[in-house]
């Protein structure tokens, strides 16, 4: 009786524990979540494709322009 | 007894690890990366005084609708970043239309000014050129569009995209230049199937000519202005030209000052368009 109600109560705790851990996930990010995603994906690009310009380069560029 | 119960306990610390283990995995696989959906301007620039033309900062802007989310729903946010010398502000409310850019620029939390650009060809590049204003000055903004490297991914969405909205389109985009991936008008999996394949392949001629398709109803994008500019510079007549040159000539009317060493392509296009409204055009027509 004693190995049956303890049986029981492992069970039950562990479903209680499992169940919170496997919560689906949830639809998706906040607001500000995705905004300091995006804002973050696009500093990087910015890094990438127009971080190191000098000065110089850019009047060269302009240079170019005219 | 004892030993049942800690054989029981055991097992539900394992069970435990290993599902939350495996809960974290599935949640890590579910995040997309953010990448970039919409252009807007993007470069480097100078800010010149209105007051004072010696009074100028050099500045770095991008402008862009980011696509973020996990993947069973995302969304597109716009966002952008402005650098006034040393100084970094976020660009709020942002607006991205077909060769024009407007936002409001905030430091912390506080809205400190604001932007207004219109995009321009000159020589073979897109300048944007408008008014800021910021800490209660108003400059004069000139930004060089940045040449970006557009990753495989967005230029595989673009063909996800068309192929969605126009089946039929997209049958025929790939048939004119080559044998049909698969077929998006009887087959519902086969837009995801040629993103795929143009993920893997976005050199193909066929997975280029989806995206050019795309790109022709998507002017408010800036890479698709570039990819469009691109093949503008050998071949005016394509029907992407015109369109182009309607974007661009609606900042051309309003100010016809900058009509100064635009490519040939647009001054070609410009005079299509003026022959077809029998309009006469001002200023100064250039080429190169």
């Amino acid at each position: 009786m004693k190995l049956t109600s303890a049986l029981v109560l492992v069970v039950l705790v562990a479903t209680i524990v499992i169940s919170g851990c496997v919560q689906e996930p949830t639809g998706g990010l906040t607001e500000e979540q995705a905004e300091d995603q995006a804002l973050q994906t696009l500093e990087q690009e910015m890094d990438e494709a127009i971080g190191g310009m000098t000065l110089e380069e850019l009047e060269n560029e302009l240079l170019q322009q005219g | 007894m004892k030993k049942l119960l800690a054989l029981a306990i055991a097992l539900l610390v394992i069970g435990v690890t290993v599902v939350s283990v495996s809960a974290q995995q599935i949640g890590a696989q579910q995040n997309v990366r953010a990448r970039i959906k919409t252009l807007g301007a993007f470069g480097n620039g100078l800010a010149v005084s209105q007051d004072n033309s010696m009074d100028f900062e050099l500045i770095r802007i991008g402008v862009a609708g980011i696509k973020v989310g996990l993947a069973d729903e995302e969304a597109t946010v716009k966002v952008g970043i402005l650098h006034f010398g040393e100084d970094k502000y976020r660009l709020k409310e942002v607006v991205i239309g077909n060769g024009s850019v407007t936002a409001n620029v905030y430091s912390n939390d506080t809205q400190v000014g604001s932007l207004s650009l219109n995009s321009y060809p000159k020589g073979d590049k897109e300048v944007w050129a408008g008014t800021l204003t910021l800490n209660g000055e108003t400059y004069n903004a000139y930004v060089l569009q940045a040449h970006r490297l557009v990753k495989p991914l967005e230029k595989a969405e673009k063909t996800f995209e068309y192929c969605k909205n126009n089946p039929e389109k997209c049958k025929a985009a790939m048939k004119a230049v080559g044998q049909i991936v698969c077929d998006p008008v009887t087959d519902g999996n086969c837009r995801d199937r040629i993103k795929n394949f143009c993920e893997q392949y976005p050199d193909d001629n066929r997975c280029k000519a989806l995206r050019f398709a795309q790109c022709k109803l998507n002017l408010e994008d800036a890479d698709c202005r570039a990819e469009i500019m691109g093949v503008c510079r050998n071949n005016a007549t394509d029907n992407a030209c015109e369109r182009l040159g309607e974007v661009y000539n609606k900042f051309v009317e309003r100010r016809p000052e900058v009509l100064q060493n635009v490519p040939r392509w647009f001054a070609t296009v410009r005079e299509r368009l003026q022959q077809q409204t029998g309009e006469l055009g001002t200023g100064q027509q250039g080429g190169q």
